[in-house]
């Protein structure tokens, strides 16, 4: 790396091939110390994540429950609207039958106590 | 095979821009979360940092700060960094030269320390003691450049530089950096031969 501009090139590039020979090695405690900054650094979306076990969702069971889901939705849309609705009106009715069940139990006591 | 094509091919058997290539990849590897290719730049970018840092501060510990702080913000750009717009060499000799200007505007320096004993290669003692004489003389008179001075001629004559390369790292011309190397190698020059006169009369 000689400059023809230079008055003294060769002492001047002799002092330089000097100076990078007695170039210090780098230290490894250094080295160490950039190399745990690389880690530290490491982009998180890059680290790969493993599944929980009992946690994991996918695969054959949400395949499984769309199945089902598109099954159950294919038998209501292919059932007689008429039966459908008799099924309703019977739930509706043993529903009504049942409403003495929601009496309320403090309204006996009073009655009985005579308050 | 396309012109572009053609292109491409030359630019990858040029060794400069196949390694500057190389770098892109380990850097993208590194943001993938590659710690291999992270272990490799520390290996080859790390020193390379460290010793323009030691150059221009002449304080180990302050270099090796600065240093280590390049180097985090290589890291922390490694996700957004796009291949083929700049060398990572590149971009991190101009982040360590920045570093290091601030840290002499804010700091007085300190000599490097010496004494350190440089591969034994040299035939006898002598030479050796010599040798280590003239780095630790041109060490000193580095010190004693203003910054923009040394830092163009660290990256030539110890970095081993190419002047397009200084030119892009100190954001100036070609012509503008072989001038600053110019005054630079001149003033270095002056400084060491009135060391010498110094010396020999000592001597005498």
């Amino acid at each position: 790396m000689t400059d023809s501009n230079d008055p003294r090139p060769s002492e001047l590039d002799s002092d330089f091939a000097a100076l990078r020979q007695a170039t210090p090695p780098t230290s490894p405690m250094f080295l160490e110390q950039v190399m745990a900054d690389a880690l530290a650094e490491m982009p998180t979306a890059a680290l790969v994540r493993r599944p929980r076990p009992g946690r994991r969702w996918g695969g054959w069971q949400s395949i499984v429950t769309l199945g089902g889901a598109a099954l159950a939705g294919l038998t209501v849309g292919y059932l007689d609207p008429a039966s459908v609705s008799t099924v309703a009106g019977d739930a509706l009715l043993s529903f009504q039958g049942t409403e003495t069940v929601f009496e309320d139990p403090f309204t006996g006591f009073l009655l009985e106590s005579d308050l | 095979m396309s012109l572009d094509e053609t292109h491409a091919a030359r630019r990858r058997e040029d060794p400069a821009v196949s390694q500057a290539l190389r770098d892109a990849e380990l850097l993208a590897a590194y943001a993938a979360g590659d710690a291999g290719a992270a272990r490799t730049l520390v290996e080859v970018q790390a020193p390379r940092a460290l010793a323009l840092a030691r150059r221009m501060l002449g304080s180990e510990p302050e270099a090796e700060e600065v240093a280590q702080e390049a180097m985090l913000r290589l890291w922390r750009i490694a996700p957004k960094w796009r291949a083929g717009e700049a060398q990572i060499s590149t971009w991190l000799y101009r982040v360590t030269a920045n570093l290091c200007t601030d840290r002499l505007r804010r700091t007085r320096t300190q000599t490097l320390p010496e004494g350190h004993d440089p591969a034994d290669e040299s035939p006898d003692a002598a030479a050796r003691l010599m040798q280590s004489d003239r780095a630790d003389a041109l060490s000193a008179a580095l010190q004693k450049l203003p910054e923009r001075q040394r830092l163009a001629v660290v990256l030539r004559h110890l970095e081993e530089r190419s002047n397009p390369e200084i030119a892009g790292i100190m954001d100036l011309t070609v012509d503008a950096v072989e001038s600053l190397q110019a005054r630079g190698r001149r003033r270095l020059s002056d400084l060491l031969a009135a060391r010498r006169r110094a010396l020999s009369y000592k001597d005498d």
